[in-house]
C-alpha cells in the first residue's frame, strides 16, 4: 500500500475505531496486516488480522480472527473442523485461525477501504453470536453474494 | 452481556436475508464501537455509519 493509501486508511481509522487498531509492518508488503478490535453487542471483544496483500487496494484482503481461538460453535466444536463452510460463511483456516467470508472478491475494487472490511466482518461477529444462541447457521442471518 | 441486543440484531439480520423490510436501520456507532439498530423516528449518532448495504451485499460464497 503507497503512503497516501496508508494516510486515508487511517484518517478514516481514527475517526470510527479509535484507539482499537494498530497497523502491523504498514511498509512491509509480504507481512503488512491490519489488527483490530471489535465489539459485539453481546460484550465479547475478538480481535481480527486483516491481511493486506501487496497490491490492495487492487487486491482483496483476508480476515482472521486471532482472539478468540479456538473459535467454537454452537456445540462447543472448532469452528475449524468444519472450514471451510457455505452454511458457516468461513473459509480455509490459516495458522489455528478461522478466515471470513466478507467481499466477493469478485466484486471488490479500489474504492473499498479497511474500515469497510472491518464494518462487515463485524456483521459476521454478530450473526455469529446469533449461532451461539439459537444454533442456527451463520447463512440464516447473512446471504451470500448473488 | 446484552443477550437481547443480540437477538433483536438477529432477527433484523435474518429478516434482511428473506428481503422482508422492517423500516429498521442497522448502523455501526462510533462512539460505542458496536452494531445498533435504529427504528424508525428514533435519533442516531451523526457520525453513525448505516450498514443496511453492507449486510444486504452478501457475503462471499465458498467455492
Amino acid at each position: 500500500m503507497d503512503k497516501a493509501r496508508l494516510n486515508l486508511e487511517i484518517e478514516i481509522l481514527e475517526r470510527y475505531f479509535p484507539r482499537r487498531y494498530a497497523f502491523i509492518y504498514p511498509h512491509d508488503p509480504s507481512r503488512s496486516y491490519l489488527d483490530v478490535g471489535l465489539r459485539t453487542k453481546s460484550g465479547r471483544t475478538f480481535r481480527l488480522k486483516i491481511s493486506i496483500p501487496s497490491d490492495y487496494p487492487n487486491a482483496m484482503p483476508s480476515v482472521y480472527v486471532v482472539h478468540p481461538k479456538p473459535l467454537l460453535d454452537f456445540s462447543n466444536n472448532n469452528l475449524i473442523s468444519i472450514a471451510p463452510s457455505g452454511k458457516m460463511h468461513v473459509l480455509s483456516p490459516s495458522d489455528g485461525c478461522i478466515q471470513l467470508c466478507h467481499f466477493d472478491r469478485s466484486l471488490w475494487h479500489s474504492d473499498m477501504t479497511l474500515y469497510k472490511v472491518a464494518l462487515k466482518c463485524l456483521v459476521w461477529l454478530e450473526a455469529y453470536q446469533n449461532h451461539l444462541l439459537t444454533g442456527n447457521d451463520i447463512d440464516y442471518y447473512l446471504r451470500h453474494c448473488h | 452481556m446484552n443477550d437481547k441486543e443480540t437477538r433483536e440484531l438477529g432477527k433484523e439480520l435474518a429478516e434482511r436475508n428473506r428481503d422482508n423490510s422492517t423500516g429498521n436501520d442497522i448502523v455501526f456507532d462510533p462512539a460505542t464501537g458496536e452494531l445498533i439498530l435504529v427504528r424508525p423516528g428514533e435519533r442516531r449518532n451523526p457520525d453513525s455509519t448505516t450498514v443496511n448495504q453492507i449486510a444486504e451485499d452478501g457475503f462471499a460464497l465458498y467455492k
